[in-house]
C-alpha cells in the first residue's frame, strides 16, 4: 500500500538514489548466479546414452472446432479433454472415440484458456470476454451448458491461462492486463493477485503438488516469475528471452521449469541454481515456440511452433531428438497426458491431434 | 500533481529496490549439483515415460479399435 511504501523510505532516498542501487543490485544478482555456474547441463549429461529413434504417431484427429483451436487441457482420467477456440466454442471430448461429450458456445470469441477441472466435474474457460468462467459438467446431455455458468474471474484485459489449484474450488489466472490472480470459483472473490509484470501475461503453470505452493508465470516483458501462491510474492525471477515468453511450463520434479518464446527458442530454468541451464535452438528453427510440455520423466520437451511442427527436445543434452509434423498451421497447445501416455497438441488448423509412441 | 508523480515514482523505485534485494538474497546452489539431479530424475523415471519407451500396442487405450465379431 502507499502508505506502507513511504515508511519504507529512508531519509535521503531519492529516486536517482534508488536507481543507482537498483542497478548494483541487479549485477550483483549477475555476479552470484555466475558464480555458482560451474558447468553446462549438456556436460553433465554427456555419459548419458544417446536417445533412440523416437516413434511418435498421431493415432486420433478431433476435428470439430470451426476456427482456430487456441488452448486444450486433459481430465485426470487420461481420455477426456477440453478445448477452446476462436469461434468461441468450448468442447469437450472422449479423446479415445472422438465422442464430442459437452458443447458451449461463448458470447465471446478468441477463448484463449480453458482447463479440466480436477474432479473431471466441470471445466474453467475465458479469454476476450477478460473473464474467467466455470461450467459444471452434466451427465445430461441436453442440459444446456451456459445455464449452469459462474463467472469467477474479472480482469481489466483478456484472460490468457487459467488453471484449478489443487481442488475445484479455486482457480488461477494470467492476463493481458499484467497481473495473474488467484480466485475463488463459490463466491467469486478474489483471493489473491499477483503483480510485478510490466506486460501481458501470456501464460502460468502451478507446480507440482509435491513442491508447495508456487506458480510460474511468463509474459510479454520476457520474465518469468515464480510466485508464492499464499503472499502474493514474487519469488525468483528470469530475464533471459529476447522476446515474449508464450508459454511456460514446470519439469515434473518441480525443481526447473521450460518456456517458449518468440525468439524461436525454448529455454530450462533450475529453480535452486537460480538461473538458466539449457536453450533449445537451431538455426533451422526461425519461428515463435508457443508451447511446451514435458514427458512423463522431463527427459523430452515437446514444443509448438509457428512454423506449423512440433520439435521434441532432449532435455539433458540439448539437442533435437525428433520433429512431428501434421497440423496445417501454427500449433497453439501441446499437453502430455496424466499418465504420460499420450500427446495433444491443438492448432490454428482447426483441429487436436493425438499421438502415442509405438513399442519399439 | 506534481508532488504526487514524485512520490509515486519513489515508490515504484523503492519497490524496484525491494524485490531486488529480495531476489538476491535468496539461497542457490551450484549449476553442478542442480543438473545431476535433473539428469537423476530423468533417469530415475525413464523405463516408466511412455513417450519415451513407447507402449505396447495391447496395453494401449488408443490402440486402433478392433472390429468385434458377434456369434
Amino acid at each position: 500500500t502507499h502508505q506502507m511504501a513511504c515508511q519504507g523510505l529512508q531519509g535521503g532516498e531519492t529516486v536517482a538514489s534508488l536507481k543507482r542501487e537498483s542497478e548494483s543490485l541487479r549485477k550483483k544478482l549477475e555476479e552470484e548466479r555466475k558464480k555458482l555456474s560451474d558447468i553446462e547441463l549438456n556436460q553433465v549429461a554427456e555419459k548419458i546414452e544417446v536417445l533412440g529413434p523416437l516413434s511418435i504417431k498421431t493415432r486420433r484427429v478431433l476435428k470439430g472446432h470451426g476456427n482456430k483451436v487456441l488452448c486444450m487441457d486433459w481430465c485426470k482420467d487420461k481420455r477426456r479433454l477440453v478445448s477452446s477456440s476462436q469461434d468461441g466454442k468450448v468442447i469437450v471430448w472422449d479423446a479415445f472415440t472422438l465422442n464430442k461429450e459437452h458443447g458451449v458456445a461463448l458470447p465471446c470469441t478468441w477463448v484463449m484458456a480453458c482447463a479440466y477441472a480436477p474432479s473431471g466435474c466441470a471445466v474453467a474457460c475465458g479469454g476476450l470476454d477478460n473473464k474467467c468462467s466455470v461450467f459444471p459438467l452434466s451427465l445430461d446431455k441436453n442440459e444446456n451448458l451456459s445455464a449452469k455458468k459462474k463467472s469467477v474471474a474479472m480482469h481489466t484485459n483478456y484472460v490468457s491461462g487459467c488453471t484449478f489449484t489443487s481442488s475445484d474450488m479455486q482457480i488461477l489466472t494470467s492476463s493481458g492486463d499484467g497481473t495473474c490472480a488467484l480466485w475463488d470459483v463459490e463466491s467469486g472473490q478474489l483471493l489473491q493477485s499477483f503483480h510485478g509484470h510490466t506486460a501481458d501475461v501470456l501464460s502460468l503453470d502451478l507446480a507440482p503438488s509435491e513442491t508447495g505452493n508456487t506458480f510460474v508465470s511468463g509474459g510479454c516483458d520476457k520474465k518469468a516469475n515464480i510466485w508464492d501462491m499464499r503472499s502474493g510474492q514474487n519469488i525468483q525471477s528470469f530475464e533471459s528471452h529476447e522476446s515474449d515468453i508464450n508459454c511456460v511450463k514446470y519439469y515434473p520434479s518441480g525443481d526447473a521449469f521450460a518456456s517458449a518464446s518468440d525468439d524461436a527458442t525454448c529455454r530450462f530454468y533450475d529453480l535452486r541454481a537460480d538461473r538458466e541451464v539449457a536453450v533449445y535452438q537451431k538455426d533451422s528453427v526461425i519461428f515463435g515456440a508457443s508451447t511446451v510440455d514435458f514427458s512423463l520423466s522431463g527427459r523430452l520437451l515437446f514444443a509448438g511452433y509457428n512454423d506449423y511442427t512440433i520439435n521434441v527436445w532432449d532435455v539433458l543434452k540439448g539437442t533435437r531428438a525428433s520433429i512431428l509434423f501434421g497440423h496445417e498451421n501454427r500449433v497453439s497447445r501441446v499437453r502430455v497426458s496424466p499418465d504420460g501416455t499420450a500427446l495433444c497438441s491443438a492448432s490454428w488448423d482447426n483441429t487436436l491431434r493425438v499421438s502415442w509412441a509405438a513399442y519399439l | 500533481m506534481s508532488n504526487n508523480n514524485a512520490s509515486n515514482n519513489l515508490i515504484t523505485a523503492k519497490r524496484a529496490v525491494n524485490q531486488l534485494r529480495l531476489e538476491a538474497s535468496i539461497r542457490r546452489i551450484k549449476v553442478s549439483q542442480a543438473a545431476a539431479e535433473l539428469r537423476n530424475f530423468c533417469l530415475q523415471n525413464a523405463s516408466k515415460d511412455p513417450l519415451l519407451v513407447g507402449v505396447p500396442s495391447s496395453d494401449n487405450p488408443f490402440r486402433p479399435p478392433k472390429s468385434c465379431s458377434l456369434f
